[in-house]
């Protein structure tokens, strides 16, 4: 029997016995759903198909997989109603879906680099892969090895446990083991294979944001010229960071691959002197980014600031650096505790001075310095005089004598959050020092700026934070040079960001920010306990090798070795793999997505289950289980067996596998697992998924070698 | 002896009964009957004799039975103190306002005895209904009664028939639903203790009018007397040959099973009723199809509650026009109530439907029994709706019930008095709900929990938005699958429409109005009221009183206070006060 009915305004015939949810497939009017599958019957428990149904004058929600299409029957299936109603349930969902869509480190990663897809690869053997990974949002993973702060260690899952794994070194012995193999390291894209857009975008500024966004525009197709003031790529990674901490050999093998790609440079070039934003775009280039990084030292506003023996610190490292100065006598005090303060401090005793002293208004718990620097630093002989700030420098004859100091105490937070240095009345003292090397910060120089600059700011940042937009279309900021200084992997995320923004803005005229994806994340409905990840066998963090001995101080040899083979393999087997491996098919992620919905919303009790082997070959993560009973419903009338079942009720509810099953069960579970397992098959989330039935958690154990060279 | 007599103690009662009959050398007949409907006044004996006529005792206690056989019997003088009602005097109130057609034998006759119910009237109109009438016209007569369905649904048994007779298939099914899960509802339960064959006789005739052959009766486990009652029924009325082939001398074949609910709530719904008498999981299913084209293992089934067959017979013997004569021209009939809380007559009660919530709590209940006044009731069970007094003169029917945002359900009226907080009672009906939700979709499953937790968080006195909460709530009782989870925000949705400042007095200014709430209370010991009799001190569970030796005072220690209450119930001085 046909029935007619109207859907979202269209008049329709229909059989009576198809239920809403076919007659509007039909229509090729798509309603979400989760727990529907055409195979088997429907049930109507994820309770997101809902529809709307004409009742009288008002409209009645309707589960529509489950409501069979009616004579004269009124339907909508989009409402404001409706997309609270499926909204709701979607957040019912996630309320109790104890499970992470991207692992914590990935997320906690500025770049976004998947962590542990090329951890993996270097657990196998595959350092090519493994480098080809991280480029794909990050351009510069031998730089980003050695140099980045790895704030993904500090979320790694694995610390719940044991010792978080030690992600940065397995970046760094990726790059370095790919080059030792056959297949050599991976070399990159080569720019002359990606078909051109005919767009062309200048980048002024040859640091890590403006190279970053000059690489990612190149993927996309555009053409890219890099205005670059100094003579040679890199910014503050070739003029800020001394080669103990990155060898230039290591920062250049990965400028190659922009050169491969066919990025091209202009050296030299200095914005305000050589080129203008006007002129760049009335010659041609369609956008321009402004990529010129923080150079500006701020002054320490005291007097004897000119003497001779006082000099900024990045200045001092861009000397040292260049090989402008080779040594430095006498002592030495450098004032700040940033990364430039540690980084001129070491350069210093490298470069041969007696005694070098951190002079820093805190104390070392509040230095925004890596720890791990200051750490070196103070192992190399570095003294950290915490809690006194400069009053004055003290000057004989034109050149520095010493400094007067100040005693502070801490006192209440600041709007950085951290406590306000106060200064003690009459604790000023004098220590005698023969350089001063300021390094309290820097800033943008927006004086490089064209006549045009102040249209570019309108008075707040320069750029949007999402887009790198700023007020004048065309022309976009990031890095550095917006934010101040900050870290190389987080100039490399705003370069691609920019990069992005450019792209879309080349594309379609317009520029939006990017949607922020949502995601289902265990630590936003309860913290992760270590009885909440799967089991491992414990195993302590690879330490990395250090060079020790008169050498280290001797130059700028490389302090950190890097990790051996065998040692980063085996150190690559501790990582747990978090994240989904269904990240891809999942139907709740895409659907959280189209829906907007916020898993933490309705969070309340959450269930926490160990993942387990439903039989060998079928896995099962009950904390990403929504209940809806596909697995249940085909194992019983597809595939005939009836392996699968609830036990207990309400929101306790959860699945296992069948305890007695017969003989012949047992052949056709069997049969139906051969053939791809129609339970895993359905499954709207990665709660079940198929396995290698051999797959051992841990791979057999490798010999133990010390380093790189080794 | 009904369940609630059983548990007053009456079955030692007439134990004594029998042996004081026997010391004193009376010859006097002892029979039982179920539950008349006054559980306030349980053990209750009726006495019978010549000069006394019959006369109805309650509080019965072994103790008094010497007293009452002497006084009865030997003396020819009423018990005055434990008389309740006598043949000859007036009717008390209780009584009064009642119309008993469904309970027309509870507390009359022996319900294990299939003579009692004959001599009764009793299978008397089945007999003549399968000799004389045609099916069509029996579901005629119902149909014109306007019968509804007694469970809480409401819809029109006629109809259900009809249809059911319409489907077609080769095996059809009457169900009986004696799963009766809301927590202060025993009709049902007193029905089948006081009158079984009532229940059997309305199945069958149900059955000859649509067809069926198989019956089954669905009776909670909990229920240990009701199932052995429907038992012996069953066996009595195969011998008396009212079950089985040839019914009463017709071509009738219709036979019953007793089958046995584990307690799950969601089981008194129809379609996981159904599920779990096939075997399987009890869990529901989205209708249609409804029961009566595809219902217990695909066949047309009829089914109904344990009241709504009893009324059957009834109709059957004295006309839907009758029947018409109690109720409302839309709710036509009666409806038994139990009356349970703080109520004064606290039992069963039938009444003609269309009477008000104040005639049935104030004239019959006889107000709260307690310190205060009543407050507010729960009509329908953990899925009705807390009702204020405001709306008690709103008259019980289906229609008139549902527009305040309660229901009629199967009939449980819970009274609260002022001392109620009316939070705390939504979130334990809520919690009574989320505990019993099957599980199998999101907005039950996930969403009574989540609002449970939300009403805890209020009760605790935690910053709740009220908005979100009720646009949950409602988002639930939207979108749940069957009718457990629609209802299961009832309480919630109905106490944040009559009693919202007792929500916001939680949230905003952290105090529990009645003083109920224990993350907002604190316990105090008045020292001028204080006896120093120390009775709080010694029935403290979790030691939290202390004296004061030198002073000799008495205080609460507010950290290791449980709030569980003691100290005031115990205390003679009224010395110890809620903050």
């Amino acid at each position: 029997m046909t029935v007619t009915l109207t859907v979202n305004d269209r008049i329709v015939r229909a059989d009576s016995g198809r239920s809403l949810l076919q007659v509007a497939r039909d229509l090729g009017i798509e309603i979400p759903t989760l727990c529907y599958d055409p195979r088997i019957p429907p049930d109507a428990s994820c309770s997101v198909c809902l529809v709307e149904v004409r009742s009288g004058d008002a409209w009645r929600l309707a589960h529509s997989c489950t409501t069979p299409a009616g004579e004269g029957m009124v339907v909508r299936t989009e409402s404001a109603e409706i997309f609270r109603a499926r909204r709701t349930a979607i957040e019912l969902l996630l309320s109790d879906h104890y499970a992470d869509c991207v692992a914590p480190c990935v997320l906690h990663c500025p770049a976004g680099v998947d962590i542990p897809a090329y951890v993996a690869e270097v657990r196998v053997g595959n350092y090519a892969k493994a480098v080809e990974i991280v480029r794909r949002t990050n351009p510069f993973p031998g730089v980003c090895g050695r140099v980045c702060p790895h704030p993904c260690e500090e979320a790694c899952r694995r610390g719940v446990m044991d010792d978080a794994l030690a992600i940065n070194p397995l970046k760094r012995a990726a790059t370095v083991l790919a080059e030792r193999t056959a297949a050599g390291t991976d070399p990159g894209t080569n720019g002359a294979t990606i078909p051109s857009t005919g767009r062309h975008v200048a980048i002024i500024g040859a640091g890590p944001a403006g190279l970053s966004a000059a690489y990612f525009l190149r993927l996309a197709g555009h053409a890219v010229t890099v205005f670059e003031a100094g003579s040679a790529a890199g910014g503050m990674l070739r003029y800020g960071i001394p080669a103990y901490r990155l060898p230039r050999s290591v920062l250049d093998a990965d400028l190659g691959v922009l050169e491969r790609l066919g990025v091209s440079f202009v050296f030299e070039t200095r914005l305000g002197r050589d080129i203008t934003i006007q002129g760049l775009l009335d010659g041609g280039h369609d956008a321009v980014l402004l990529a010129l990084g923080a150079w500006e030292e701020r002054r320490l506003r005291v007097p004897g600031e000119a003497a001779e023996g006082v000099v900024g610190g990045v200045a001092f490292l861009t000397r040292v650096n260049t090989g402008a100065v080779s040594s430095l006598q006498g002592r030495v005090g450098v004032v700040g505790g940033g990364n430039t303060a540690v980084d001129a401090a070491r350069a210093a005793l490298r470069l041969g001075a007696d005694a070098v002293t951190i002079l820093y208004r805190r104390t070392r718990d509040e230095m925004p310095a890596f720890p791990r620097e200051v750490r070196a630093a103070l192992r190399e002989g570095v003294v950290l005089e915490s809690l006194v700030s400069p009053v004055a420098i003290e000057v004989e004859a034109g050149r520095v004598r010493g400094i007067r100091l100040q005693r502070m105490v801490l006192g209440e937070a600041d709007s950085s959050g951290r406590p306000r240095p106060i200064p003690v009345v009459g604790s000023e003292h004098l220590i005698p020092v023969d350089h001063v090397i300021n390094a309290i910060g820097e800033v943008a120089d927006l004086g490089a700026l064209d006549e045009r600059g102040a249209e570019l700011t309108r008075g707040g940042p320069v750029a949007d934070a999402r887009t790198s937009a700023t007020a004048r279309p065309g022309v976009f900021a990031a890095g550095d040079f917006v934010t101040g200084g900050g870290s190389a992997v987080e100039a490399v995320a705003a370069g691609r960001r920019a990069a992005e923004s450019i792209d879309a803005w080349l594309r379609t005229g317009e520029v939006a920010p990017p949607r922020t994806p949502i995601y289902s994340r265990r630590d936003v409905l309860g913290e992760v306990r270590a009885a909440d990840l799967p089991e491992a066998r414990p195993a302590r963090r690879a330490a990395m090798p250090e060079r020790v001995g008169p050498e280290r101080l001797n130059g700028f040899a490389e302090v950190e070795l890097g990790l051996g083979e065998e040692v980063a393999r085996r150190e690559a087997q501790r990582c747990l793999q978090c994240g989904c491996a269904s990240f891809d098919t999942c139907d709740l992620r895409r659907l959280m997505e189209v829906y907007r919905a916020r898993p933490d919303r309705l969070a309340g009790e959450v269930h926490r289950y160990r993942v387990e082997d439903l039989r060998p070959g079928i896995r099962l993560d009950m904390n990403k289980c929504i209940r809806c009973a596909r697995c249940v419903r085909i194992c019983e009338t597809v595939a005939d067996v009836g392996a699968i079942g609830f036990v207990s009720r309400g929101f306790a509810e959860r699945l296992v596998f069948a305890p007695g099953m017969d003989p012949g069960a047992h052949a056709r579970c069997d049969a139906c697992l051969a053939s791809g397992a129609l339970c895993a098959d359905t499954c709207p989330t990665g709660a079940l998924t198929v396995t290698d039935p051999e797959a051992k958690l841990e791979d057999e154990d490798l010999p133990l070698v010390a380093s790189e060279g080794g | 002896l009904g369940s609630c007599g059983v548990a007053a103690g009456a079955r030692r009662v007439r134990e004594a009964l029998v042996r004081s009959l026997a010391d004193a050398g009376l010859e006097v007949e002892v029979g039982i009957t179920g539950c008349i409907g006054l559980c306030h006044r349980e053990p209750l004996v009726e006495l019978e004799s010549p000069a006394l006529g019959r006369c109805l005792y309650g509080d019965v206690t072994e103790a008094v039975v010497p007293a009452l056989v002497a006084a009865h019997f030997r003396e020819q003088r009423v018990l005055s103190e434990h008389l309740v009602w006598r043949e000859a005097g007036d009717v008390p109130p209780v009584l009064a306002r009642q119309e008993r057609l469904v309970l027309r034998n509870c507390g009359r006759i022996d319900p294990g005895s299939l003579e009692d119910y004959v001599a009764g009237g009793g299978y008397r109109v089945l007999a003549r209904v399968l000799a004389e009438t045609e099916p069509d016209a029996l579901i005629a007569e119902v149909e014109a009664s306007g019968l509804r369905g007694r469970g809480g649904g409401g819809f029109l048994t006629g109809r259900k028939w009809r249809m059911a007779r319409a489907a077609a298939g080769p095996v059809k099914a009457v169900i009986c639903n004696a799963d009766e899960g809301d927590p202060g509802a025993f009709m049902d339960r007193n029905i089948i203790e006081g009158d079984p064959f009532s229940v059997l006789e309305g199945m069958t005739l149900a059955a000859w009018a649509i067809g069926a052959t198989r019956g089954f009766i669905y009776v909670r486990e909990e229920y240990p007397l009701a199932v052995v009652r429907f038992d012996q029924a069953i066996r009595r009325a195969r011998e008396g040959g009212w079950l089985g082939r040839g019914i009463a001398g017709s071509d009738l074949v219709f036979d019953l099973e007793v089958r046995r609910g584990a307690g799950a709530f969601v089981c008194g719904e129809e379609t996981a009723l159904i599920a779990s008498l096939e075997g399987r999981r009890g869990v529901p299913r989205r209708r249609p199809p409804y029961p009566v084209e595809e219902g217990l293992f695909g066949w047309p089934t009829v089914i109904s509650n344990v009241e709504t067959f009893a009324n059957v017979p009834w109709i059957a013997a004295h006309g839907a026009e009758a029947f018409r004569r109690y109720g409302t021209a839309a709710s036509p009939g009666t409806k038994v109530f139990s009356l349970a809380g703080d109520v004064r007559f606290g039992g069963m009660v039938e009444v003609p439907l269309g009477i008000t919530l104040r005639e049935v709590l104030e004239d019959i209940g006889g107000g709260s029994g307690t310190d205060h006044p009543i407050k507010a009731v729960q009509i329908g069970g953990p899925s009705g709706g807390c009702l204020p007094t405001a709306l008690f003169d709103t008259p019980i029917d289906y229609e008139s019930l549902a527009a305040t945002g309660a229901i009629m359900g199967s009939g449980g009226l819970v009274v609260m008095d002022a001392s109620r907080c009316m939070v705390d009672i939504a979130r334990f009906f809520l919690s009574f709900a989320q505990k019993e939700s099957c599980g199998k979709c999101t907005f039950c499953r996930v969403g009574t929990k989540r609002l449970l937790e939300m009403m805890e968080r209020v009760c605790a006195g935690e910053d709740v938005d009220l908005d979100a909460l009720e646009a949950l709530a409602l988002q639930v009782q939207r979108n749940s699958v069957c009718g457990l989870g629609r209802t299961a925000p009832n309480a919630v949705l109905t106490t944040l429409r009559y009693f919202r400042e007792e929500y916001e007095a939680h949230v905003h200014r952290k105090c529990c109005p009645a003083g109920r709430c224990r993350g907002l209370i604190t316990y105090e010991i008045d020292a001028c009221l204080c006896d120093r009799c120390t009775t709080c001190l010694r029935n403290c569970a979790s030691k939290a009183i202390h004296m004061d030796g030198r002073v000799l005072s008495l205080h609460i220690d507010p950290d290791t206070c449980d709030r569980c209450g003691v100290c005031m119930e115990v205390c003679k001085f009224g010395a110890v006060g809620v903050r």
